[in-house]
Order: structure tokens, then C-alpha cells, then sequence
């Protein structure tokens, strides 16, 4: 068991919000994962890569230490674990981040980890811990690095990877949400016009401020692909700046 | 009636831990308590289990998993939505769903009713050993997995492999099926079984000659396996 969360803004005005949102939407998640905690925001500068702080502990803690409350962004993605397949430290928490501005949160296990790594390697990733996770986060770096885009990687690997997952995937510009095809790991989709959230569970969501509950919540089917772009809303921000 | 306000009593979740809730809704019961009210459950799980004896309990918000297990005689309304295997192994009683119902709606109940007056996730009445599973919207793929005994009457569509490695019991759905399971037939409908739905889906409002119900069953085709007969359940999930 572990948590899952992201936020992804449709109104630039919310950017601001970005820390106190996601950090809202994992800390109820600590039940799910009390080991460690971690989150990688997308900040709106020119930047590409996502800020990303993790560590063994408490959610609050790793918020206050960082200061992330304020931190501002256009999306972000966050994680509570609960370790099952390998050890406790500021290496083996959530997100991974195999470059390029990718990082990944996931719930779950991997079946084929060992076959998985064994082919990846192959063909020259290096992995750094022993955390199935990380096999998640290089099979898609892998892809996009042979030129496939986000939406046919994700596809890929519902046939490629084996077990139980939920995951998010953030790039500078999309938040993408993949269950497996037998819906083992739960989550929840919020969305209104303002923002899409997404958490492990429905209770996490009631802890988000300015949280609608007359919005109808949305569960991912098994298999399901679910991606949201920031490019459009960017874009829109850079003609303003402009 | 001051009478109805007497027996009438309130829980409010925020100022009680999970375990104090379902204490107090234990004693609320033995003490022969007829009605509680139980507000912000705020998505909690494991709200109002094993209760040994007859209470009605209404939850005003969605709650989180494991809703009404293990229940014996109690009536339990859900004025909201509720996530993760609701009325598992519920003994007897009845829950009523006022929203959705996330996965394993009903897993291994023995015996009552559930209804959950929206759609169901996966794996509703996995495993469902003998209580009534009603769901008036859609349910996900593998519902019905191993179900053993009792009813599981679906309004509206179902997902992939309804009632795989079905053992007994009956499954009505009223919209279409994305695919049966290994081992589960439909079979033609009788009077009897719309004599059945009617009776079942009128207290909720609901009208059995406005769907176009089919029934499954299990075709008892796994029950004495053979080697030779791998293509029976090779597609098994």
C-alpha cells in the first residue's frame, strides 16, 4: 500500500497554490504510506526540470523543512510509501526522476521487475536503487527517449509490465494517470474547471481547500490512460506575458 | 413526536476516533437504540462493523471502505457515495447506497441486502456467498467472480468476464454484457425471475419490465475438470 496524488492547474491564477494543494491531497495518504514521503513540482519559469524533495518521514516535516507550502507551479505529483519490496531511504521514496523532466509516483508491485530490468539494462539504463518503481520510470524514459510520445509509451507498457499499479507520470507540460488492466490500486479523480486532482483515495480530497462536493468524482476503469496537458494553459500564459 | 427525537441520536465522526465510532454504535445497538445519525464520516473506512444487533444507522456524507461489514440485522442508508468493499461478508440486514460504489461492492456477503442506487466498481459480488447484491447503474469488469450463492441483480451494464468461475447463485442484468466470464451461461428467464426482480427493485423505485434482464448462471463446466479440457478455463481470470 502506498499514496498517490497530483494537481494539475487549468487557471494560472492557481499556480500559487501548487505546495498547499498537492501537500493537502498527500498528508490524509500518510496511513497509506508512513515509511517516506516525496513530491516533484513543475514550477511555471523556464525551467524543465521538476523540483523534487524526498525523505523518510513525515509528510509535514518534509513540507515544513523545505518550505513547500509556498512553492508555486503549474502541476505537481506526490507520494506516501509503505515499502514492501526493498529498503527505507531518501534514494528508495517517490518520485523517481529518469531525466528529461520525467518523474513517476507509484502504488503497486511489479511482477516481471527482475526480466524488466534485465532488458532495460540491456540496452544501456543504468538504475540507481532496487525499488520496482524505478523500473516504471525508465521504461518510460526509454520510450520517449526512442522518439514514441507520452500517450503510445503508456500503451506500451500496459502490455509490457506485469502486476499491480497506479501510477502518475508528470513530463514539463502533461500529468498522466494508468491503472493496470485488473484495477487493483485505487484512485480518485477531481475535476472541475479550475484544476484536476487526483488522489489514492476519496477522503484525501475532502482536505483540498476551496474542495466542491457537488463535483462528481471519477474513478480511472482498469486500463485506462488518462492524460492532462498544461501545454494549452502554458501557452496561454506565455501570450499574456507577451 | 418528542418520541422520535428521544430515540433519535447523533455521532459526530470528527470528534471520535474509528474505533470509538463503532464502540459507541455497538453499544448504541445493544442498548436497543432504534435510529442514529451518524454525520461527517468524511470518506472514513471501516465505519459501523460487525454490529450484532438491529439499528438503523444513516451516514450523511460518502464513506471510505469497508462500510457496513460483517453487519448482523442492522439497516444502514449511505447518503453519499462509499469506496472499497461495502457490506463485506454482511450477515444479514440491509445497506442502501445513495451514490456509487467503488470496488468489491458486497465481497463475500452471507446473507441481507445490498443496493447501490448508482454504478458499482469491479468486482462487485466477488466471491458473494448468498446475499442479495442490487446495483442500479453499471458495474465493472470481473463482478461476480466466484460468486457462490445469492442474487446479484444489475440495472444496467456490465463489464468484462461477469461472473468468471461462477460456482451457483444467479446474476440478472438489465443492459448489456461486455463479455461473460469462464464457466457462466445465460439462461432463459421465467416468470419466476421477473416475479423475483419485481419484488426486489420495486421498494427502490425501480421498474424490472423497463429493462431487458437476462439471466446467468453457472454452466457447471469446471465443476469436474479434466486436463484435456485446458480450453474450458484457459481464459480464466
Amino acid at each position: 500500500m502506498c499514496g498517490i496524488a497530483g494537481i494539475i492547474y487549468h487557471n494560472p491564477a492557481s499556480y500559487q497554490n501548487l505546495g498547499r494543494d498537492l501537500l493537502s491531497l498527500i498528508q490524509p495518504l500518510e496511513s497509506r504510506g508512513p515509511d517516506s514521503c516525496g513530491v516533484a513540482l513543475y514550477s511555471d519559469t523556464d525551467t524543465q526540470e521538476p523540483g523534487i524533495y524526498k525523505e523518510v518521514g513525515a509528510v509535514n516535516n518534509l513540507a515544513k523543512k523545505y518550505g513547500l507550502y509556498d512553492v508555486s507551479g503549474s502541476h505537481g505529483i506526490g507520494h506516501t510509501r509503505m515499502a514492501t519490496e526493498s529498503v527505507v531511504d531518501t534514494n528508495h521514496c517517490h518520485p523517481f526522476t529518469p531525466g528529461s523532466g520525467l518523474s513517476i509516483v507509484h502504488n503497486g508491485q511489479i511482477s516481471n521487475y527482475y526480466k524488466l530490468r534485465f532488458k532495460l539494462e540491456q540496452a544501456g539504463v543504468v538504475f540507481e536503487t532496487h525499488n520496482d518503481s524505478e523500473a516504471i520510470a525508465h521504461y518510460i524514459h526509454h520510450q520517449l527517449s526512442l522518439g514514441e510520445p507520452l500517450e503510445t509509451a503508456l500503451e506500451k507498457l500496459l502490455c509490457d509490465i506485469d502486476g499491480t499499479y497506479t501510477f502518475l507520470v508528470a513530463t514539463p507540460n502533461k500529468v498522466a494517470l494508468v491503472r493496470d488492466k485488473y484495477a487493483a490500486k485505487p484512485a480518485v479523480v477531481y475535476e472541475t474547471a479550475e484544476m484536476v486532482a487526483i488522489a489514492s483515495e476519496y477522503r484525501a480530497l475532502l482536505t483540498l481547500p476551496h474542495f466542491d462536493p457537488t463535483v462528481p468524482l471519477r474513478e480511472p476503469d482498469a486500463g485506462e490512460i488518462n492524460i492532462w496537458s498544461t501545454v494549452a494553459v502554458t501557452r496561454e500564459l506565455l501570450e499574456a506575458r507577451s | 413526536m418528542p418520541e422520535t427525537i428521544l430515540s433519535k441520536t447523533v455521532l459526530d465522526c470528527a470528534k471520535l476516533t474509528t474505533r470509538e465510532i463503532n464502540q459507541q454504535l455497538k453499544a448504541l445497538a445493544s442498548e436497543g437504540i432504534e435510529q442514529v445519525e451518524v454525520v461527517n464520516p468524511a470518506g472514513r473506512h471501516n465505519l459501523a462493523i460487525a454490529l450484532e444487533h438491529p439499528i438503523t444507522i444513516s451516514f450523511q456524507g460518502s464513506v471510505g471502505y469497508y462500510c457496513g461489514g460483517l453487519c448482523d440485522r442492522a439497516t444502514i442508508e449511505i447518503n453519499g457515495s462509499c469506496g472499497w468493499s461495502v457490506g463485506e461478508n454482511l450477515m444479514s440486514g440491509q445497506i442502501t447506497v445513495q451514490g456509487n460504489a467503488s470496488a468489491n461492492a458486497g465481497a463475500s456477503a452471507h446473507g441481507g441486502k445490498i443496493c447501490i442506487l448508482g454504478n458499482a466498481g469491479p468486482r462487485a459480488a466477488i466471491s458473494l456467498k448468498g446475499a442479495t447484491l442490487i446495483v442500479s447503474g453499471n458495474v465493472g469488469h470481473s463482478s461476480a467472480f466466484m460468486m457462490q450463492q445469492g442474487r446479484f441483480i444489475i440495472c444496467g451494464d456490465a463489464g468484462e468476464n461477469l461472473g468468471d468461475s461462477i460456482y451457483d447463485g444467479q446474476i440478472f442484468v438489465g443492459g448489456t454484457i461486455k463479455s461473460l466470464g469462464a464457466d457462466a451461461r445465460l439462461e432463459p428467464m421465467t416468470a419466476q425471475d421477473w416475479e423475483l426482480l419485481t419484488q426486489e427493485l420495486h421498494p427502490l423505485g425501480l421498474d424490472a419490465k423497463a429493462y431487458e434482464f437476462k439471466k446467468i448462471v453457472c454452466a457447471q463446466e469446471l465443476y469436474h475438470f479434466k486436463a484435456k479440457d485446458f480450453s474450458k478455463w484457459k481464459d480464466a481470470y
